[in-house]
């Protein structure tokens, strides 16, 4: 493929994203790679464009539905993208790994579900383990994937507990060190997530952002 | 700019109880009949009817007099702004708001203090309201206390039309205050014909209750009307004072006055634009002072609104109204309660935005936040949208239990469509909002405020046109001046 059509196709699919418009998406990630574009090429323009949306709704000038929208957007790409990559055998560069999970016995998820979404904005590779998720499957989870932070959101006040079973299972496989633990969600508190040793926690989806660059040593603490 | 109501949402009063207040308006204008001082149009009203009686200046009505002329007034009109863009048509079914007309003071935006407003407040304010988007025309909001008394009116009308492309609705003091304002409008319209057909101004016409019309009204209802200047009626009676302290005895009397001064209105020139303008505050009986913002007020405002689409005419109510000195609760409850219920009953002008303290003092802050309840209301009066797209089953059963529906196309093709987004009250968790300086509301709407003085400026006057405004304000004064 000629430059000016290779940057074209990828300029299509980055306004695609910021449009919220999967089927575009699709098609001009198709295109690009039948065009032998590198897919790791494609997936930093995705990350790009969702960037883009995620500053924009920091700055408010997009509203949340917008971000979902170019999420599930970009969701269509990545779809297309990821097998060829690990066909390949790459690796992804990103700013760092992360867990996000709702706590045991509670399945509200739309706000987990915006952290997911602007962490990704942000840069980072976050593995969602979804709603109801028990302390050992997150344990095994972060364990394995070698986690940086792990975040755990219960709106239910009965559900907050987990997260302090959580930091007391790590503590007892002696792997405490090793996992930023953060908590969130409704029912959350700042002292709560003080009184059970959490390493952090914030209110909304956008302090959720800053929190996990503080953990992860992206910026520094302020 | 066009706010359409969806529906009358409120009726204060039931059918025979409006068809009651109707007919006893008219009865107390043939029985009691109302003091007009100005003899020419007295002899003017014997002509078509009315019995007068010279002596004590006295007009008795038949009630077919006050029907037939009633009846002449235009259902609907231009109000123009000095730019197109802020052109607007007042009738029944539509809403439009403007700040009100007459502060004398204001909280100074770096002390924070009350004090006499001045030219530089007066031209300020015409900015903000210029750059506000849910206020669509002026008021003669703050009157400037370092110009002379005499023709502080004229004045603030020139510094309106320099500092604002919108519309202005103002008082003048005289007959010959208003001439000038007339020349005014003409030099900055192109014209006698072009101000006819696009009015920049219109004027605020009060008797002097009970049932008096002055001389400085009579000649003002007049010129207004040879120029096709729409005239705004404004009967203003305080409930205990200067009407009965009954609420229906209150707007029978705001009734016969607003309906004595538009038959005559249209006696002397049939046709003029006019509309149905009442102010009924109340005195409080504890001082003896008039409150704008009892909620009788509101009330009977809701009432008014019945009574003047009763007889075709779009109706201007005063909303927004409050008696406290500072940004507090008081202002946010009275201001809200007594514009939603004028709204809500189907007002076409929403008088009032951006005083506090008994119309006494303007806030810049203040008009801000106004801007942003008025957003609140005309959401309200769009009202719920019932058709397939809105009711959403597909969607519905797109999305299934348990699902999301954030990322949605239909999230996001109707999130500003069925929501009002506020521009300065706060949503955010405690954190953020702390993070953010833990501004309250009147701090944010100051901080707007200020940022808009900073960055706003209307299209100045044409060089020309400029010239003779400052030429007719050199003779307004020299002619004007009384010491």
């Amino acid at each position: 493929m000629r430059w000016a059509l290779m940057t074209d196709v990828l300029d299509r699919v980055y306004q695609a994203v910021l449009d919220c418009d999967p089927d575009i998406v699709a098609e001009s990630v198709h295109q690009a790679i039948d065009g032998k574009i590198d897919p790791l090429v494609v997936l930093d323009k995705l990350n790009a464009a969702i960037r883009t949306v995620g500053e924009k709704f920091g700055k408010g000038d997009v509203f949340i539905t917008d971000l979902m929208g170019s999420a599930e957007a970009m969701k269509a790409g990545i779809q297309i993208i990821e097998p060829l990559i690990l066909k390949n055998r790459k690796r992804v560069e990103t700013l760092g790994k992360i867990a996000m999970a709702t706590a045991e016995g509670d399945i509200h998820d739309i706000g987990k579900n915006i952290v997911v979404t602007l962490l990704r904005a942000a840069g980072f590779e976050v593995t969602d383990l979804g709603v109801d998720v028990p302390t050992e499957r997150i344990v095994e989870t972060i364990t394995k994937e070698k986690s940086q932070v792990v975040g755990v959101s219960a709106l239910l006040t009965s559900t907050v507990a987990a997260q302090e079973r959580l930091i007391r299972r790590l503590g007892e496989l002696g792997t405490r060190d090793a996992v930023k633990v953060m908590v969130g969600g409704a029912a959350v508190t700042r002292e709560w997530s003080r009184r059970i040793g959490s390493d952090g926690y914030a209110p909304d989806g956008l302090t959720t952002v800053g929190l996990v660059k503080q953990l992860t040593g992206v910026a520094l603490e302020t | 700019m066009h706010i359409a109501l969806g529906h009358e949402m409120l009726e204060i009063l039931d059918r025979t109880q409006i068809e009651r207040i109707h007919f006893s308006a008219l009865e107390v204008l043939e029985r009691t009949g109302v003091v007009i001082e100005q003899t020419d149009t007295l002899k003017s009203l014997k002509d078509v009817g009315v019995q007068v009686d010279l002596d004590r200046k006295l007009a008795r009505f038949p009630p077919y007099v006050i029907q037939d002329y009633v009846r002449k007034a235009p259902p609907h009109f231009l109000q123009a702004g000095r730019s197109r863009k802020f052109d607007f048509v007042v009738r029944n079914g539509s809403v439009f708001a403007r700040s009100l007309s007459g502060c004398s003071h204001v909280l100074d935006m770096e002390t924070g203090q009350c004090r006499e407003a001045t030219k530089n407040d007066t031209a300020d304010g015409a900015r903000i309201i210029d750059a506000l988007d849910n206020i669509h025309f002026c008021g003669g909001w703050i009157y400037p206390g370092d110009e002379h008394p005499s023709y502080r009116d004229v004045s603030l009308f020139k510094i309106f039309l320099e500092n604002s492309e919108k519309h202005v609705c103002l008082q003048a003091y005289e007959g010959k205050n208003l001439e000038f304002m007339i020349e005014m409008a003409k030099a900055v319209q192109g014209g006698e014909n072009e101000l006819r057909r696009r009015p920049v101004l219109s004027i605020v016409l009060a008797p002097s209750s009970p049932l008096k019309l002055g001389k400085f009204m009579i000649d003002q209802i007049d010129l207004a009307g040879r120029y096709g200047v729409p005239g705004l009626f404004c009967s203003t009676p305080i409930a205990g004072a200067t009407s009965p302290i009954t609420l229906a005895g209150d707007l029978v009397i705001v009734h016969a006055e607003n309906l004595a001064g538009i038959a005559i209105s249209q006696i002397l020139h049939p046709g003029a634009p006019a509309v149905y303008g009442p102010r009924p505050n109340t005195m409080d009986m504890r001082t003896g002072n008039a409150a704008w913002g009892s909620i009788e007020f509101g009330i009977l405002s809701a009432a008014s609104v019945q009574l003047g689409h009763f007889c075709g005419l779009p109706v201007d109510t005063y909303s927004l109204g409050t008696d406290s000195k500072t940004l507090d609760e008081q202002t946010a409850a009275e201001k809200s309660l007594n514009l939603l219920l004028p709204a809500l009953a189907g007002a076409n002008l929403l008088t009032g935005a951006g005083f506090i303290e008994t119309i006494r003092t303007a806030s810049f802050a203040q008009i801000v936040i106004d801007n942003e309840i008025l957003g609140m209301v005309y959401r309200t009066l769009r009202g719920i949208t019932v058709e397939d797209e809105s009711l959403a089953l597909e969607l519905i059963d797109k999305v299934g239990p348990g699902g999301s529906y954030l990322a949605e196309k239909h999230t996001r093709k109707h999130a500003l469509l069925e929501h009002f987004i506020p521009a300065i009250f706060d949503r955010n968790v405690r954190e953020t909002w702390e993070r953010k300086g833990s501004r309250d509301v009147a701090q944010a709407a100051k901080e707007k405020a200020a940022d808009i003085l900073s960055k706003h400026h209307p299209s100045e006057l044409d060089k020309d046109v400029q010239r003779q405004l400052d030429a007719i304000m050199t003779r307004a004064k020299q002619t004007l001046h009384r010491t």
